[in-house]
């Protein structure tokens, strides 16, 4: 529906404004002069005035004044000319909501228009919410745009601003009633967790029939302060978020607390990020601690070497050397270990002849063993064939667990006829099985427990508890498994299972209890 | 008479390597794997000097340091603290240690540490 629209202008510009804007489905009415201008405003009470600088209204700046004043729900769009453009601009002081400079294109009339249309609907919804007019309604009586108008139409900018940054604020925030019923939350609140006004925060946050211990909106209902606390939100979409939370206390005028409101900071990025660095930090100390240890090892035998060469000692310059020799391959190893925690691998798996692959893992096996006088044994099963693996990840894996042996046997204190190790590779249908025997110094129970474990090591210094982690690691991205049998002072038995097919694995076996006299030399 | 001295570490390879050094000095040297062991030796033994490791997995050394330090009878004998970390634990007391060695360590430095610490120097 078109707006009546009053122009007041000499004719022929009158007559050309009115065919444009009944073009555009307004009304006009037409004013000659300020009398019948003002009459005609009182009669129709028209939405907008188009008042021209040159019209025959005597003093044009006066007329906005007294429009305004009489008549203040018409808006004024005031027409000048170019040389007197100061002119529009006292009308905007006098009360025009708008002014053009002639001669005034239809595109710039229309968007007056609509500017003048839109603060007309504004100015309504303020006069309405300071309760000047009934929801809807026209003004039956027109209230003067005085200091209260001037108070409500601040008052009505503060709520949009505040509506604004209530749902533009890069925090979720709700709002709590006594009962910890949600009565409010913003736009991104609801976009991860749904609309949940009418529910309440422990239901709705941590699938809680009753309410949490310590409550912190409980408690900022009770002190007035403002808490702080962590949690973890679950989003309707199952995602879950770590996030800060503020409560801070709403009071009503009275100054009673009636609501809390609570903002969460999304701060899951952050701890991703923490939790990375402290592991990387874990990894540093670890490597670190055991890198000391291994060069501090690694001195002593450089020591025994120089001292032997001085003092033309060759016994001790070959215990020295003999020293250096395995502290430089377990830096070796350590360092390949490094170098392959710090990479993230998919598997790359490949068809491989076993008794082949098996053959490779034994070379370097036995290179370790016999290089300190320990024996070796590998013992094959008959038509192993082909099975699928990722041979390049797999192959440090096996070697890690016999390296793993040969240390066992050199750490071993007791004093044994034999230190040996068997490395057996068979099949059970679709189960590849390795099995790694020695008869070193064996595990307590805590070693046992832990020896999988990130940065555990039974090896003191000498050790950094990678390399089993990462055979271990290996072993079960290929769908299998590790278990281990072990008795201080008499060995350990390391049985590892992997499956053809991933997801057909029975459930391990432990394999039986190891006793010496068991181990099958 | 040679000076004894009582190492306190875990790790067989370093002990070891301590021992080559202190040998080597013309010192006689015992060697305890942990606190305990290292306690009981101190009392038996009445070592010199002591070096101990602060890192031992069972029995850190920490615990040995502050029961040897409540031992009217051997509070006197200097410790050398031994440590791969770069700040040892705060339970140690630098002013009461006769002195702070961090690994790896030179041979010829941690020589004239002791044989400072042992009022040789």
């Amino acid at each position: 529906m078109g707006d009546k629209i009053l122009l007041i202008a000499p004719r022929e510009l009158g007559r050309e404004l009115a065919a444009q804007l009944s073009g555009w489905g307004h009304i006009s009415l037409f004013a000659a002069d300020a009398e019948e201008a003002l009459d005609l405003a009182f009669r129709h009470k028209p939405a907008i005035s188009i008042l021209d600088d040159g019209s025959d209204t005597g003093e044009a700046l006066e007329l906005v004044r007294r429009f305004k004043a009489e008549h203040p729900w018409t808006e004024t769009i005031f027409l000048a000319d170019l040389a007197e453009i100061e002119r529009g601009a006292r009308a905007l002081e006098f009360g025009a909501s708008d002014y053009l400079i002639k001669p005034v294109s239809p595109h710039r009339l229309g968007v007056a228009l609509r500017r003048a249309q839109d603060r007309l609907v504004v100015r309504k919804k303020l006069a309405y919410l300071s309760g000047h007019i009934p929801n809807g309604g026209l003004p039956a009586a027109l209230p003067p745009l005085g200091e209260e108008t001037t108070r409500a139409a601040r008052l009505y900018d503060t709520l949009q601003q505040y509506q604004q940054l209530f749902d533009e604020v890069p925090c979720y925030i709700s709002v709590l009633d006594h009962n910890f019923t949600i009565t409010a939350t913003n736009r991104r609140f609801k976009e991860e967790f749904g609309e949940l006004v009418g529910k309440t925060c422990h239901d709705v946050y941590q699938g809680r029939c009753e309410g949490c211990p310590d409550c912190p909106v409980a408690d900022t209902f009770v002190d007035g302060q403002s808490h702080q606390y962590e949690q973890v939100l679950r989003a309707q979409d199952g995602r879950r978020f770590n996030v800060l939370t503020w409560t801070a206390p709403l009071r009503d005028a009275q100054g009673e607390i009636n609501q809390v409101m609570v903002m969460s900071t999304d701060i899951t990025q952050i701890r991703k990020l923490q939790d990375h660095l402290s592991s990387l930090g874990m990894v540093i100390s670890s490597i670190s601690h055991g890198v000391k240890g291994l060069l501090t090892a690694l001195d002593g035998g450089m020591y025994k070497v120089r001292a032997g060469l001085e003092r033309g000692d060759m016994d001790r310059v070959s215990k020295g050397w003999e020293l250096v020799e395995r502290m430089t391959e377990r830096i070796r190893r350590t360092v390949l270990d490094i170098l392959y925690y710090a990479k993230e691998r998919e598997l790359d798996t490949e068809q491989v002849e076993v008794a082949e692959f098996a053959k490779g893992v034994a070379v370097a096996g036995e290179y370790a063993a016999k290089k300190h006088g320990l024996d070796f044994k590998l013992v094959l099963a008959p038509d192993l064939g082909r099975f699928e693996v990722d041979p390049n990840a797999l192959n440090p894996a096996m070697i890690n667990i016999l390296e793993n042996a040969v240390d066992a046997c050199l750490d071993d204190d007791e004093e044994k006829p034999h230190r040996r190790i068997l490395f057996q590779v068979s099949r059970e249908d679709d189960v590849l099985v390795f099995d790694i025997v020695d008869n070193g110094k064996g595990m307590d129970h805590e070693t046992l427990e832990n020896m999988f474990t990130l940065f555990f090591t039974s090896k003191g210094s000498a050790g950094t508890g990678l390399g089993l982690f990462i055979a271990n690691d290996t072993v079960q991205q290929h769908g299998g498994s590790i278990t281990v049998d072990s008795e201080p002072g008499e060995g350990s038995h390391f049985h590892v299972r992997i499956p053809e097919h991933p997801m057909a694995m029975p459930w391990e076996r432990a394999p039986g209890p190891l006793k010496s006299k068991n181990l099958p030399f | 008479m040679a000076k004894k001295i009582l190492i306190i570490e875990d790790e067989k390879h370093v002990a070891e390597y301590l021992e080559d050094i202190f040998q080597d000095q013309g010192y006689e040297t015992l060697v305890a794997t942990g606190s305990e062991q290292g306690l009981a030796m101190a009392a038996q033994h009445r070592p010199d000097l002591i070096t101990l490791d602060l890192q031992m997995p069972e029995e850190h050394g920490t615990r040995f340091y502050q029961r040897f330090r409540k031992d009217e009878a051997l509070k006197s004998i200097p410790i050398v603290v031994i440590s791969g970390q770069y700040s040892p634990h705060r339970a140690i007391n630098p002013d009461k240690v006769a002195a702070i060695v961090a690994k790896p360590f030179e041979p010829a430095e941690l020589a004239a540490i002791v044989s400072k610490a042992l009022g040789e120097a």
